[in-house]
């Protein structure tokens, strides 16, 4: 049957390619291999976003008067409701947990070299944008830790030079955060960003699938694994795990919805952005008032956005990796770069 | 040997596959049904539909998880407070022939400002903002 | 008489020097001068009467006009020097006490204080007696730094007053002359009511003068302290005036007082109703129907509280697990009210109406602990959900690393 419906296609189409990919896609087996599924678990839990936020659009309501009573509606009235929408919070924050742990897993097997730059500049472009979805999404549910820290988020848009006053309304949809904003967030959260999201995410892929994994300089190599079945079965443990913990904390840890927006209530104290923007806030909270003029804030965004720079153009900074030779400075960087990233955001989460 | 109890594995797994897609399916299924009770009776700044007090009349809404009065003064004005008596915090209510906000455990009275005019309650009612949007009251805090 | 038109004469004659903003010779001379003489004028410019224009001479007579000590403070001008107590009470009331004067200042003012005051022990003492220790109008305002009642640094402020009377009444010697404990002022610190007004800074809580008056001072007779506890508690007096015990006035008993004290009420608690330390076992015997009506108000108070506690818990709990609990808060915020209700109740010593009044709050409590307890029961069925289809996923994932292990030998 299942012969009879693919000569149907062959038919139609070439599957050569598929079949390519299927059967005779293998990937490099040594001591580093491990590293390379949490790409696949990242892909994984932004499959689950797509789906649980399906359903979730199914009852809420984006308007300032209602976006908190539906949530609400979801989590108390609607079956397993409350596991959905917990799973779909908690995803999102495994989510960017596993792209930074893939991100930082390439990095240090080098895995940006030529000929894979696209791959990681399209990667780093996918955490950006899983950020955003993060950012947007946090306001939805219209409770008041989300919209003071949307305030205060959106507040450090207005220091752009120039424009920064303009580009604040833009995303506020007006001097402040109001219904309109909801409306803008949530637009920007269910069309723009999954559009872009997957034209991009496309691409990442189409890359990996046509350039394979890449093998780690200097790293002996045990031989390789067929893709399919073996390496999928390994991606597929990762899945069922990440699962468990997900259904685990969505039972044990149920995502809170907090208290409904009181746009006339002083802000509460503590107010802290989600644990992936953490380091920038602190950045920004650390800058003085000043320095030479220049407002403090626009240096530390000015600080962030070249910290980012350097990161995107790291397969054009790390010379000698492209040419397939050992690079200590970037791997010390790279351990700095964690190091620090850890410890401002445990800082900030502490004080 | 070796082969039946490849057999073996793959049965179970593919009875597993089964059981963790059902696990996974049935909340889904479950969640797409629609709900009997719908979202609209879940209402909290809604205080009351437009037709539904008369002069001279209160009533009690949800604010939060805290009750808050709504009262139609004489004069036909809206008028909206925390319901909380502020003396030991049980819950007030109108009297329309003393037109007044009784509470009626200890017998304190406030006057349609939220003021109190007699009994031990030592602060007025937090009165809020009320207007009418469409065919219903809206209540919100005030701007302090 | 004859003094009062002179001191008016002086009041409206000096009056007229005092408005001008030069500096008069008294304030001149005396602010130079040392510690006690220059510190009238220290305080008198803080006060309501150096803002309204009232200056020195207006009060203590002589010439403000002259730099020379000796016709300054001149006799024949009217120069009083300290006045005595006395003088003082006369001396305040030719202004206080003149209406049409005092409306020029604040049309709503009153003028009945040197009235009332007269009525007073306070007023009769310094009168009649000619008692100098009793107190007169700047015993309790201030000499010179006299400011209006209101305000949060006079003598007289809620926050303060107690502090104020307390300067006599918390003297002990002093007051076992008047035949006083003097232990009034300690006591009433330790109230609910010093509670209210200095650990809620509820400025509405009574102070001294809210039960005794205050210019017309008199110790409330067993008939009115009643009345003055009814004016905030007026539904405890309406339950109590329904009761049984209404009759306790004519009996001579002194009302709220029997039970809840005077000065250092503490907040009502069940014990006042327990079997063994219940407040009625003072006048009734173990045995009589009162005894028995005590022991079914306590049960139903403590039954109550005990089951509202309980609740209160479960709701919490089920909160703490994540549930939303608003609609079991709000209901609980309904039982609580009638839990209070209740409390109230018991001052028409009625079993009956007590447990009437309880009963409202046992079907609120009833509905709030079905919802704690489908909340619990919900948050269980999640838990053991996901140890079902956990365990499912996780022997699929053993299952899996097995399949793959077979593959690979």
């Amino acid at each position: 049957m299942l012969k009879k419906i693919t000569a149907w296609v062959e038919d139609r189409m070439d599957l050569s390619t598929v079949r390519h990919l299927m059967l005779e896609k293998t990937v490099p087996k040594h001591r580093y291999t491990f590293f390379h599924l949490f790409g696949g678990a990242a892909l994984f839990l932004f499959v689950i976003q797509i789906v649980t936020g399906i359903l979730l659009l199914l009852y809420y309501k984006p308007t300032a008067g209602e976006a908190y009573k539906s949530v609400k509606f979801i989590i108390t009235q609607v079956p397993f409701g409350w596991l959905i929408r917990s799973i779909h919070s908690w995803s999102a924050n495994l989510m960017i947990l596993a792209i930074f742990l893939h991100m930082f897993a390439k990095y240090f097997l080098k895995a940006y070299r030529k000929p894979r730059e696209l791959t990681w500049i399209s990667g780093f472009i996918l955490l950006v944008l899983a950020m955003g979805f993060g950012f947007t999404g946090y306001l939805l549910p219209w409770n008041e830790l989300a919209y003071f820290a949307t305030r205060v988020g959106t507040e450090s848009v207005g220091a752009t030079p120039l424009i920064g006053h303009w580009l604040l309304q833009v995303f506020r949809g007006g001097e402040d955060v109001t219904g309109a904003t909801l409306n803008r967030f949530f637009a920007i959260h269910v069309t723009v960003l999954p559009l872009v999201i997957i034209g991009i995410l496309s691409i990442h892929l189409l890359l990996v699938q046509a350039q394979g994994m890449s093998k780690p300089i200097d790293v002996e190599e045990k031989g390789k694994i067929p893709f399919f079945p073996n390496f999928m079965l390994r991606d597929l443990m990762m899945w069922l795990g990440a699962l468990i913990i997900l259904l685990g904390l969505a039972t044990f840890l149920p995502w809170e919805l907090g208290r409904p927006v009181d746009t006339f209530a002083s802000a509460p104290a503590g107010i802290k952005p989600e644990w992936y923007f953490l380091s920038m806030y602190q950045i920004l909270k650390w800058m003085p008032a000043a320095l030479a003029g220049i407002p403090g804030e626009l240096i530390g965004i000015a600080l962030i956005n070249i910290g980012g720079a350097l990161v995107l153009l790291v397969p054009f900074l790390d010379r000698k990796a492209s040419r397939e030779e050992r690079s200590p400075w970037f791997t010390i960087f790279g351990i700095l770069a964690l190091v620090f990233l850890v410890a401002i955001t445990v800082y900030a989460k502490l004080y | 040997m070796a082969l039946s109890r490849r057999k073996f594995l793959n049965g179970l797994l593919g009875i597993f596959s089964l059981g963790g897609m059902a696990a996974v399916m049935s909340p889904v299924i479950q969640y797409l049904t629609p709900v009997k009770k719908q979202e609209t009776a879940v209402s909290s700044v809604v205080a009351a539909k437009a037709n539904e007090l008369t002069p001279n009349t209160g009533k009690l809404f949800r604010f939060g998880s805290k009750p808050g009065i709504l009262i139609m003064t004489p004069d036909g004005e809206y008028r909206a407070f925390s319901a909380i008596c502020t003396h030991l915090g049980c819950t007030v209510q109108y009297s329309s022939e003393e037109q007044q906000i009784w509470c009626a455990c200890h017998n304190g009275h406030y006057d349609l400002n939220g003021n109190v005019v007699s009994g031990p309650p030592p602060r007025p009612l937090e009165a809020y903002a009320c207007f009418a949007k469409g065919s219903e009251i809206f209540v919100q805090r005030q701007k302090s | 008489m004859k003094m009062k038109i002179i001191l008016t004469l002086f009041a409206i004659v000096s009056f007229g020097l005092g408005v001008h903003g030069e500096p008069t010779s008294c304030e001149t001379c005396h602010t130079r001068l040392k510690g006690q003489l220059s510190q009238p004028v220290a305080q008198w410019k803080t006060s309501i009467h150096h803002q309204m224009g009232v200056n020195c001479a207006n009060c203590h007579g002589g010439n403000p006009a002259v730099k020379n000590m000796k016709a300054a403070h001149s006799r024949k001008k009217g120069w009083i020097g300290k006045p005595g107590p006395i003088q003082i009470v006369k001396l305040c009331g030719t202004c206080h006490a003149d209406e049409p004067f005092m409306k020029k200042y604040n049309p709503n003012a009153r003028t009945d204080q040197l009235k009332n005051y007269l009525t007073s022990n306070h007023g009769i003492n310094i009168m009649k007696k000619k008692d100098g220790r009793a107190a007169t109008c700047v015993s309790c305002h201030g000499a010179h730094d006299i400011l209006k009642a209101l305000s949060p640094r006079s003598h007289v402020y809620p926050a303060k007053v107690v502090d104020t009377c307390g300067k006599c009444h918390g003297n002990k010697k002093l007051m076992m002359e008047f035949g006083i404990s003097g232990n009034e002022v300690a006591d009433y610190k330790t109230s609910v009511h010093a509670n209210a007004l200095y650990k809620k800074h509820d400025l509405s809580a009574p102070t001294c003068n809210d039960c005794h008056g205050n210019h017309g001072a008199v110790p409330p007779g067993a008939s009115s302290v009643e009345k003055v506890c009814g004016t905030c508690h007026v539904m405890n007096q309406k339950l109590f005036d329904e009761s049984s015990h209404k009759t306790w006035d004519e009996m001579g008993f002194k009302g709220c007082m029997e039970c809840h004290g005077n000065h250092a009420i503490q907040p009502p608690t069940d014990t006042m109703l327990s079997t063994d330390k219940g407040i009625c076992l003072n006048c009734h015997e173990p045995g009589e129907p009162a005894f028995k009506t005590m022991k079914a108000m306590h049960k139903a108070l403590t039954g109550l509280k005990a089951r509202l506690g309980k609740t209160r818990e479960m709701v919490d709990r089920a909160a703490e697990k994540g549930m939303l609990m608003d609609d079991a808060m709000l209901t609980l915020q309904d039982a609580k009210t009638s839990y209070i209700q209740s409390r109230t109740a018991v001052h028409r010593f009625n079993t009956g109406y007590v447990e009437h009044v309880a009963k409202t709050a046992l079907l609120d409590l009833d509905k709030v602990n079905r919802m704690a307890k489908n909340s619990l029961e919900e948050v269980a069925k999640r838990r053991s959900l996901f140890y079902g289809f956990g365990g499912l996923l996780l022997i699929l994932l053993i299952l899996l690393g097995l399949k793959i292990r077979s593959m690979e030998k």
